[in-house]
């Protein structure tokens, strides 16, 4: 993973990584351990339901003790990253793409498809879109698919309008003028000399984001138009301890725990990244 | 270049047609998502024991028989004379449901936003006046704290500590009208009571409202608080501000006087979105706390496919959200006088 963070030292070259890089490589080295190998961490089944060891609170045999059926909730909460993380990673990355071309193709094509690229863009960003996706993940049946489809149809216009306004100045460059005297094709100069240049910012918003969308896919799930049971996942995880958070805390506080600090990591890493690389 | 003055008169206009094209958009998506209902609200109408031939009788009656564009063009007429149907869960007509649970759910909104934004605000001008120091510490961790921490975890822990353990608030629901005998005037707890006087019945609502209020202080004052510091900030780097602190105003006057107006701008519009993105926010609240209000009767019409229900609630805080956008546009010229003289 790159930062923003500047370059010392040649190009390509070894250079010592930035305090910023390595907590960037040790977030996605988690993840990606959390995604692939979950049952590497998780000492118990997530699934396997064990009447005699309901409410057990936090302590050595059961890490944030177990729930109302008596599952161990550590390991649901390790194994529900697969649901938690990977369902925001989705969105996130299936907006920024989509909004990244969208947004690179309105600049180009300029004039009046521009304009009305924009307006579409204005127009989903009109929306409240919080209600927007409970109402479209309700009408698509409650599940971890209609959640994804509901937020990741909300969070595209962000990206595209951000990129446009970057594309529209990169078009203005010096070094653009001259790719074009050399002769580049329009794509050419857009995908080799233009788009990657916005990937700096694309990257920070990227990392908050994604702390966003995993607040957002949590609090989906926790209103029932999430995963639903017994699927392990956070937001679905915080609903069922509700109706016991009284008598039994810990089902509820610590997987919220985690949603909280993944979130805050998510999103103190992409401020550090921003204020490392400037502003453009 | 159109010439100002035809500018200046069509500006409204195209504002107005800009909100219509919003709001039709808005009923025309949340109809099309109340056709794809994986449920049949014609079945969800005649009840479980309804046999085939009432079921298609409830369907005729209800219009869904129809071709699409027909539904679509009565849903249209409805609209317009304000019959949002009737909710499947509740049996009554969805306005109905919708206004008696407006108030409190604009009581939770009211309070809260007041109170975030008169936080965010002077916290982010403490930040900006005084940018070194212990202080900038507690800030910036409440500025990052503020923005990643989940409405559902605040909410349950302040529940589980203060409510269930410390007990002093109540678990859940908004006042309690019917058990105190305070006639229903506005619907919101608060201003009830104050109406009768009674300073014990004031500090029953106000015992109600700590907790869903605290939650979304908590998870909303941390926009407006950065916001209002970069902002201000970004105008202490002015060369006016240079030039003043040359003439030996006082920094104090710099600040309060000249500064703090030009920079409020961009806070008051965040503020704006902030209240028009409050209704979906409180959704997850009033479910934590079983407050009566606009999204706890979301929340059960999602839960039950309402899709009457669900349609109306979309399609109001759309509406909402669109109008305080609109005001906020409206608003700008009267803090910045150089937009006035542009307009």
């Amino acid at each position: 993973m790159t930062t923003t963070e500047p370059t010392s030292g040649a190009v390509g070259g070894w250079r010592r990584p930035t305090p910023t890089e390595l907590w960037a490589g040790a977030t996605v080295l988690v993840i990606a351990v959390l995604l692939i190998a979950p049952g590497w961490i998780a000492p118990l089944d997530p699934y396997r339901l064990d009447v005699s060891q309901r409410f057990r609170p936090p302590g050595a045999g059961h890490l944030f003790g177990t729930d109302d059926a008596g599952r161990d909730i550590f390991s649901r909460v390790v194994y529900g990253a697969r649901n938690s993380i990977g369902a925001a990673l989705i969105v996130v990355t299936v907006a920024a793409v989509f909004g990244v071309v969208y947004g690179a193709a309105a600049a180009w094509s300029g004039g009046i498809l521009d304009r009305i690229l924009m307006r579409v863009v204005d127009l989903f960003l009109a929306f409240p879109y919080l209600v927007f996706a409970m109402a479209v993940a309700a009408s698509l049946g409650r599940g971890l698919t209609a959640a994804l489809v509901a937020l990741t149809v909300l969070w595209w216009p962000s990206y595209a309008r951000m990129v446009r306004g970057q594309v529209i100045s990169l078009l203005r460059d010096r070094h653009v003028r001259a790719a074009r005297t050399l002769g580049a094709s329009g794509p050419q100069i857009l995908r080799w000399h233009v788009v990657p240049h916005t990937y700096d910012a694309v990257l920070v918003r990227y990392t908050l984001d994604l702390g966003q969308a995993l607040v957002a896919l949590t609090g989906l799930s926790f209103l029932g138009l999430g995963a639903q049971p017994p699927t392990p996942e956070w937001g679905l995880m915080i609903a069922d301890a509700k109706q016991y958070a009284l008598t039994a805390w810990w089902a509820a506080v610590l997987p919220g725990a985690v949603v909280f600090l993944t979130a805050l990591n998510f999103m103190s890493l992409g401020d550090r990244m921003r204020r490392a690389g400037g502003t453009r | 270049m159109r010439p100002p003055v035809a500018r200046r008169l069509l500006k409204p206009v195209t504002g107005l047609a800009w909100i219509l094209v919003v709001v039709w958009s808005a009923v025309s998506v949340t109809f099309l998502l109340s056709r794809i209902v994986p449920a049949d609200p014609a079945r969800l109408a005649a009840g479980l024991d309804a046999g085939p031939e009432q079921v298609a009788q409830v369907r005729a009656e209800m219009g869904l028989d129809q071709p699409l564009i027909v539904q679509y063009g009565r849903y249209l007429g409805d609209l317009l004379t304000g019959d949002l149907g009737r909710s499947v869960q509740t049996r009554q007509p969805v306005l109905d449901d919708l206004l008696s649970a407006l108030p409190a759910s604009l009581e939770l909104i009211l309070v809260s936003s007041l109170i975030y934004a008169v936080l965010g605000v002077l916290a982010g001008i403490a930040w900006a006046y005084w940018p070194r120091g212990p202080h900038t510490l507690l800030l910036r961790l409440g500025a990052v704290v503020g923005v990643a921490v989940p409405v559902f975890w605040v909410g349950l822990l302040l529940q589980i500590v203060f409510a269930g353990r410390l007990r002093w608030f109540p678990v859940a629901g908004n006042f309690d009208f019917e058990g105190t005998g305070v006639p229903r005037v506005t619907g919101m707890g608060l201003v009830d009571t104050a109406l009768t006087g009674d300073l014990t019945l004031v500090g029953e609502a106000l015992r109600t409202l700590a907790l869903p209020v605290t939650t979304l202080v908590v998870t909303h004052f941390a926009v407006a608080m950065t916001l209002m510091r970069s902002s201000l900030e970004e105008q202490l780097r002015r060369p006016y501000v240079r030039t003043a602190r040359a003439r030996g105003v006082k920094e104090r006057r710099i600040v309060f006087a000249d500064a703090l107006r030009n920079a409020l701008n961009p806070v008051v519009t965040m503020l704006g979105l902030q209240l028009g993105w409050s209704l979906g926010g409180v959704v997850i609240i009033e479910v934590i706390f079983s407050w009566p209000g606009l999204g706890l009767y979301a929340y059960h019409a999602f839960s039950a496919f309402d899709y009457n229900a669900i349609m109306a609630v979309t399609l109001l805080s759309t509406v909402a959200f669109v109008l305080i956008n609109a005001l906020v546009g409206a608003i700008y010229p009267l803090l910045d006088p150089r937009l006035k003289e542009a307009r």
